[in-house]
């Protein structure tokens, strides 16, 4: 569990309601404090500079219009020194590699069902924290 | 006689654009022509000094030529009348056979050539060979130009003739079939292993459950899906060369056979070809007075069966191609025919021509310069709107293959898509909240998970159609997701906004596209997007953005963009780059 001192400030982006519901619960339950959490691009991206997070969580399929990269380089534009986690579905490597090479630095990504175990999620999300100390 | 008409093919000529393209074909046709005859004529093999006097004779009147073109172009000259260039094709005939005198004499040959048959032959090229090869050569050029335009017509039109067909709606269920079979089986299989589960809320279970719904089989299939979207086929250069050759090929005999049955060979043009293919030789065979009214009578024959189809079926009912087929059949055989009657009637030495020539090389040429002329025809007269596209069996063949790699990739994209953005999703987050129940003890919350995910398992394709909405509500999906990345200015015809139809998706999916395209490969920040009726059945799409970077997505290798845009437009599609926008036209027929 992460600790209270670093508690990081997260924002979580999926665009299917019952696992966006879950993985914040789970999230919570680990200590982080969800700012918000959406469905909607566009509410992210005004969110993002209002709550200013240290880590966006984002699916990278969110049905129809951009996915997850496309709003992880507009996030990185706002605020360059938020830290970015993407979930995705994808297992092949070739396929995976292929959509990091795209992803803004820094950036993380995992298997959504790694997700079954939180804590292998709650280590991406630290590291990917640490991009913005650094 | 109203029975034998032949129409004046100089009417409304007025003047002629001088272009030489085909004089050096016909230079080269000519000379060897003139060495059969000679060898005929003489009957006997031609030694290598005739052989040279040809060869050097047709290198100095192809630098004829040449020259007089500069010297023309040096005067500004462009045009002719019709009294010109004969005066011209009289003075290139007249230095062709100098040229012929001073080689046959430097060079001691056999060929030798008499004042009558220089004179007939100076007739011959001045007032027919010259002014036609000149006149056609000025025609030429635009053939290219048609060929290319028709070219793409056709593909749309077959794009279009398949997009309607049986055949089309049968591949596109084969496809998406064959997917849902193999989907099926890997989920029917989950589904049955999940079942025999216990259904108590333990450790172990889930951890099974979980372990289960890892399913690698499920994410290949999803990558394989997505791969196929991606594929991008590709063909040697020979391989390229031989299909567009047999294309071609297959397409012009098509074409023909339509021209046949709507365009007739003007009567005059197709004696024109047949004399022309006989005047040499017999100029060159028989005495001067014998072959005129030789020329004269085949001349009378030739314009009697050219239009003995219309004498027998009327003048302005529908075109009897069998007829027209018989009679240039006739024709074909008329030299063969009227040479044994004549050498029956009137036997002269030396007349008989060999049946090769006669009975093969005359009927062979002949035919395939009467297709060409059927081919030419409606290009010349400026009819081929008028006529179907049709396309041949083998661009339909061509492009119902093409047109199921194109249907492959959108739907294996979507599927895809569908697997690993709902299925998996579900999957993640099921385990998740079943490691949720067991923490929290939850045997309702267990058992619900369960059971929903089974319900999913055994029907795992129940979520993937979704309805058919109006265009403004189809857009609005498409377009309002990119808001904050993109900002979309749409102006959408208010007649199309309660469009509903099986094209509606379509015409989602190319928005979604151009919207993708133009943040992902251009780097853009704004885009115009205008939806307009162009006639009552198609849809136009304009859009234009502000690039930062020029997208190259219309490659010779085309990705899953390029694809949806040839399916859904059948082809009608266009990408421009101009002074830092990129404009982007498509046309969608909503008809069908």
């Amino acid at each position: 569990m992460a600790k209270k001192k670093e508690a990081l400030k997260l924002m979580l982006v999926e665009d299917d309601e019952v696992t966006r519901s879950t993985i914040k619960k789970a999230l919570t339950l680990q200590g982080f404090e969800i700012l918000f959490d959406t469905a909607s691009v566009k509410t992210a991206i005004e969110n993002v500079k209002l709550y200013n997070p240290d880590v966006a969580v984002l699916d990278y399929n969110l049905g129809k219009g951009p996915n997850g990269i496309d709003l992880a380089k507009k996030i990185r534009q706002s605020n360059p020194g938020i830290g970015i986690v993407l979930l995705t579905a994808f297992l092949n490597p070739t396929q995976i590699e292929e959509k990091i090479l795209q992803l803004p630095p820094g950036s993380k990504y995992l298997v959504k069902h790694s997700v079954t175990k939180i804590e292998t999620l709650v280590n991406v999300i630290n590291e990917a924290a640490r991009f913005q100390a650094s | 006689m109203t029975m034998f008409r032949v129409s004046n093919p100089f009417k409304g000529l007025g003047l002629i654009p001088l272009d030489f393209l085909l004089i050096p074909l016909g230079i080269f046709f000519f000379e060897v022509s003139v060495l059969i005859s000679d060898v005929v004529r003489h009957e006997k093999e031609a030694h290598a000094h005739d052989y040279l006097a040809h060869l050097i004779h047709f290198i100095l009147l192809y630098t004829f030529i040449y020259l007089i073109r500069k010297l023309l172009g040096l005067l500004k000259i462009e045009n002719l009348r019709i009294s010109a260039l004969v005066s011209l094709g009289v003075f290139f005939g007249c230095f062709s056979e100098l040229a012929f005198h001073f080689l046959f004499d430097l060079l001691n040959t056999h060929h030798q050539r008499g004042l009558a048959l220089s004179i007939r032959t100076i007739f011959f090229l001045g007032t027919i060979w010259f002014p036609i090869a000149v006149i056609i050569s000025s025609k030429f050029r635009t053939i290219p130009i048609f060929i290319r335009e028709f070219e793409h017509d056709l593909l749309i039109n077959a794009r279009i003739k398949l997009r309607e067909s049986k055949k089309n709606a049968l591949a596109e269920q084969e496809i998406e079939q064959d997917i849902i079979e193999r989907l099926r089986s890997q989920t029917s299989e989950l589904a049955r292993r999940i079942s025999f589960s216990d259904q108590k809320l333990a450790e172990s279970n889930v951890i099974r459950i979980q372990e289960l719904l890892r399913v690698n089989s499920l994410r290949s299939l999803s990558a394989e899906l997505e791969s196929r979207g991606n594929k991008r086929t590709s063909f040697s250069s020979i391989s390229q060369s031989f299909r567009v050759i047999n294309i071609f090929i297959r397409q012009l005999h098509t074409f023909i056979k339509i021209s046949l049955k709507t365009e007739k060979i003007p009567t005059s043009i197709v004696c024109l070809i047949f004399l022309l293919g006989i005047i040499p030789s017999m100029l060159n065979t028989l005495p001067f007075g014998r072959s005129l009214l030789a020329i004269a009578i085949i001349a009378v024959l030739a314009i009697a069966i050219t239009n003995f189809p219309d004498f027998l079926s009327g003048r302005k009912k529908p075109i009897n191609v069998r007829l027209r087929i018989i009679s240039y059949f006739l024709l074909c055989y008329l030299p063969l025919i009227s040479n044994v009657v004549s050498q029956v009637i009137f036997p002269y030495p030396g007349g008989h021509t060999p049946f090769l020539i006669t009975v093969v090389n005359f009927p062979v040429l002949f035919a395939i310069e009467l297709a060409i002329a059927q081919a030419l025809v409606p290009i010349f007269k400026g009819t081929v709107s008028q006529l179907a596209y049709v396309p041949s069996e083998a661009i339909l063949n061509l492009k119902l293959k093409k047109i199921h790699e194109e249907l492959e990739a959108r739907l294996s994209h979507q599927w895809a898509v569908y697997i690993h953005g709902n299925m998996l999703t579900r999957f993640a987050t099921t385990s998740l909240r079943m490691q949720q129940a067991l923490e929290n003890n939850d045997s309702e919350s267990f058992n619900k998970l369960r059971t929903s995910l089974i319900d999913l398992l055994q029907n795992p394709t129940a979520e993937f159609h979704t309805e058919v909405l109006k265009l403004s509500d189809e857009l609005s999906t498409r377009i309002d997701p990119w808001i904050g990345i993109l900002e979309v200015e749409l102006k959408l015809e208010d007649s199309l906004k309660d469009l509903r139809n099986e094209r509606v998706q379509d015409i989602g999916d190319v928005i979604e596209e151009i919207l993708s395209n133009s943040v992902r490969h251009g780097g853009s920040t704004k885009i115009e997007v205008e939806i307009s009726k162009s006639d009552s059945n198609t849809i136009k799409i304009y859009a234009i953005d502000n690039p930062t970077k020029t997208p190259n997505f219309q490659g010779s290798n085309p990705g899953l963009g390029t694809k949806i845009f040839n399916l859904v437009s059948d082809g009608r599609w266009k990408l421009q780059h101009n002074q830092g926008e990129t404009i982007f036209t498509c046309f969608i027929s909503v008809n069908g």
